[in-house]
């Protein structure tokens, strides 16, 4: 048996196309690397400095005020106060050269828009007392901006903080007592400009965004609470956070849970997440791309067709062996090839991503969560790990191009059925996905080999109160553990149904 | 003693018989000749000895191992080409046969004996899509040979190659069968081979054996004409029409063929001296395969 899989490996190595393909594929990868890196370190053309940025929306925005078409419009109101505190805090950044981020932004805007709102308010319409009410209000934010005082500012939201009901006001003043005890000056996520204030708290932060991680991880929390509080997702953008309706499943709640424990673990260890142009952003960014999977299942469609095509399977099979030890000595191979071209590439990138990051931040710390317990670890144990479980997609596609490489017989058809099931399941998987918002999940999906495919989606910390699951996993009470288990059934069957295959029928 | 045993066997593809109900066996020590036209069953029934097609009836003996049930006993006795000598062209000749070495349980040491077996030493390390039809026709049999079969099957092994390579081949596969002491079983479709190659010869047609013997025995029993080379021949011809007019077979420039028993052949003699006609020779017409291949099958497409 041992000697049928070292002439597997022999036919395999001494093959040219073998080496094309892999080179072909880790070529691609790197090429997408390099892109992708581009673009992350890449500045967007935000060659502007954030006072001209504000500058200009001073201008557009005061050119938009000063055009009568719209005031006369009655639904138009909400939009004109809004307009009209932006004009506001762009002149007050301006005016008091505030940073990008800076915590008086979120206080300026709540500040403006009361006072606008008492201004244009009809005193018809409203309440008694009502407009000197919101004057009051918005003359004591004022007071506090003029302060400059962020720990006074958290103190006076910790007294008085926003909310629907008590609940909510709880959850406010329990995030500003937060920034308080660990003297964290918070962060506006309102007009943000570079990317450098993360609101979605990923594994990943945009470059510079570092530097802000700790309040971010503080809203995140607070984001995440409220989530849980209201049993309904969120979406937050430029400061603002969405409800979407979307109510939040068992698998959601833990997931939120988890993601609050493991930001306070963070919080209280002071471990920052990994920026993205880090050693350990970029090898993420290289295994995300990888193509690694599409040449092992390249290999693994020719590796019995291949023998029907060049005729070489008469000699093959008139050896003293039964034909499943055959059959075995080749999946091994296959097996093998994947594995090995995966470690090679992940040593490749490894000394690729290091050359380029000159090692930048490689002795993070990961915090993670194990079967429900919150563990802290070092970022490379982390990414192994990841690594390793992330093979197993690979392996499945193996598998597949066994089965096809049996079944068909033929190389151009087994190739072209891998290429087909490939790309053609992820675009079904994204059919669903998109049918799923209009008619609601249908519950045998998850039990198809595409929807299991993409085992990064269980990593990427997606359940953060900014992204919904359900935009990357079909459904929500999908896991690792579950996908790993949908796999590991695929493959044994896809496996089963290649040995009968290869071991019953005639070879004519 | 038989190394090779066909009890009636029978192989469809799909509907269609391809073999109905074959049964024969080759004796140890023979190079037994497969005759038959193109479509007749041949390489059917070789890929069933080889275990490449299962037989749906019948059952097949390879050194008194069954083929279906004992696989790998009957493999390890018994190596051969199907078809084309098909092998990995991107590798070279030596690491074909160390590839079918390692599959079969046999040392390194053996692929250089085969080598030198089938003359190959030469070209050995080149890639096998280098190499000439002749070339991989030995390659082919060096690869079959590496297990030290006791039975040596060769499907159609001088398809493609030209008149020296053919002689080439039947020199080897004489100096295997002679040297090695190894039972060889040829296929073919051309019947001037067969004549000069094997000992026995087993007429396959449609898929049924039409008769199994031995070459002279076929070659011997169909005869029974004689050519009288005679001068002057007219003369000798008029004497011959007024008695046995029905007995000409041929008639050529130097001789007449005439159709009779061997003991027939003194008194047509007697008869020509005592009409004055001088006798150069007499000679047995030797019939060649081919006649008593028609006049078995009956036709069929033989390349001649």
């Amino acid at each position: 048996m041992y000697n049928l899989l070292k002439n597997e490996r022999l036919k395999l190595y001494k093959k040219t196309s073998t080496w094309v393909t892999l080179g072909v594929t880790m070529g691609l990868t790197l090429l997408l690397v390099l892109i992708t890196s581009a673009f992350t370190t890449m500045d967007f053309g935000f060659s502007m400095s954030y006072e001209d940025y504000c500058r200009d929306q001073v201008s557009s925005l005061s050119a938009m005020l000063q055009d009568p078409e719209y005031s006369e419009d009655e639904d138009f109101r909400e939009y004109y106060i809004g307009m009209v505190t932006n004009y506001r805090v762009f002149q007050y950044i301006l005016d008091n050269n505030l940073a990008e981020g800076d915590w008086r932004i979120d206080l300026a805007d709540t500040a403006f828009r009361l006072s606008v709102e008492a201004e244009l308010a009809d005193p018809e319409s409203v309440g008694p007392g009502e407009i000197e009410r919101m004057l009051a209000e918005a003359a004591r934010w004022t007071h506090m901006l003029a302060k400059g005082d962020w720990r006074a500012y958290a103190g006076e939201m910790i007294e008085d903080p926003p909310g629907e009901n008590l609940e909510e006001k709880e959850v406010y003043s329990r995030i500003f007592r937060m920034y308080l005890e660990m003297d964290i000056e918070p962060v506006s996520t309102k007009w943000d400009y570079s990317y450098e204030i993360d609101l979605n708290f990923d594994n990943l932060l945009n470059p510079g965004a570092g530097k802000n991680w700790k309040a971010s991880a503080v809203n995140a929390i607070g984001e995440n609470e409220l989530s849980l509080l209201r049993g309904e997702q969120a979406f937050s953008m430029s400061g603002t956070v969405y409800w979407t309706g979307t109510p939040l499943s068992d698998a959601d709640r833990t997931a939120l849970a988890q993601k609050n424990r493991e930001l306070e673990v963070r919080l209280r260890q002071d471990i920052p997440p990994v920026e993205i142009n880090s050693f350990y952003g970029l090898l993420e960014t290289t295994s995300q791309v990888s193509l690694l999977s599409l040449a092992a299942l390249l290999i693994a469609a020719v590796i019995i067709a291949g023998e029907f095509t060049a005729g070489t399977v008469k000699l093959l099979l008139i050896v003293p062996h039964r034909r499943a030890r055959v059959f075995w000595a080749k999946t091994l191979a296959a097996v093998e090839f994947a594995v090995a071209a995966e470690l090679v590439f992940l040593v490749i990138s490894m000394v690729i991503c290091g050359v380029t990051s000159l090692f930048a931040g490689a002795g993070a710390m990961q915090v993670t969560t194990l079967f429900g317990n919150t563990v802290t670890m070092p970022y490379m144990l982390y990414f192994l790990g990841k690594y390793l479980i992330m093979m197993l997609p690979t392996l499945a596609m193996v598998c597949a191009g066994v089965m096809f490489s049996a079944l068909l017989r033929s190389s151009v058809s087994a190739t072209v059925l891998s290429l087909v099931m490939m790309f053609g399941g992820d675009i079904v998987l994204r059919i669903l996905m998109v049918l799923k918002s209009f008619f609601g999940y249908i519950p045998g999906v998850k039990f198809l080999i595409f929807a299991n495919l993409d085992l990064s989606v269980y990593f990427s910390s997606p359940l953060t109160a900014s992204l919904p699951s359900e935009l990357l996993i079909y459904d929500s009470s999908m896991t690792l553990g579950f996908s790993a288990a949908v796999l590991a059934v695929y493959m044994a069957i896809f496996l089963l149904i290649a040995h009968d295959s290869f071991v019953r029928r005639d070879v004519k | 003693m038989s190394i090779l045993t066909l009890e009636h066997v029978q192989k469809f593809f799909g509907s269609r018989p391809v073999v109905k109900d074959l049964s024969f066996s080759v004796e140890e020590g023979r190079i037994f000749g497969f005759l038959g036209p193109n479509g007749a069953g041949k390489t059917t029934t070789i890929k069933m000895i080889l275990g490449l097609l299962a037989a749906d009836h019948g059952q097949i003996t390879v050194c008194g191992h069954n083929v279906e049930t004992e696989f790998e006993a009957a493999m390890a006795c018994v190596g051969g080409i199907v078809e084309n000598p098909d092998m990995y062209v991107y590798l070279s000749g030596y690491d074909n046969l160390k590839l079918q070495a390692r599959a079969c349980g046999m040392p390194l040491s053996r692929v250089d004996e085969v080598v030198e077996m089938v003359g190959m030493q030469l070209r050995i390390k080149d890639k096998f899509k280098t190499y000439s039809l002749g070339m991989k026709q030995r390659i082919g049999v060096a690869q079959a040979m590496l297990r030290r079969p006791r039975l040596l099957i060769l499907d159609e092994p001088t398809n493609g190659l030209d008149p020296a390579g053919i002689k080439d081949f039947r020199d080897l596969l004489r100096y295997l069968a002679k040297n090695e002491g190894i039972t060889v079983m040829v296929s073919s479709h051309i019947l001037q081979e067969m004549q000069e190659m094997c000992d026995t010869v087993g007429i396959i047609s449609n898929g049924q054996l039409l008769r199994i013997a031995g070459v002279d025995e076929l070659t011997k029993n169909v005869s029974g004409r004689f050519r009288f080379f005679v001068r002057p021949l007219d003369t000798a011809l008029e004497l011959i029409r007024q008695h046995i007019a029905d007995r000409i077979a041929d008639v050529a420039a130097d001789y007449i063929e005439l159709r009779v028993s061997e003991e027939e052949v003194p008194t047509v003699n007697n008869k020509l001296i005592e009409a004055g006609i001088a006798i150069y020779g007499v000679q047995p017409v030797a019939v060649s395969l081919e006649e008593s291949f028609i006049a078995i099958t009956g036709g069929g497409n033989v390349i001649v």
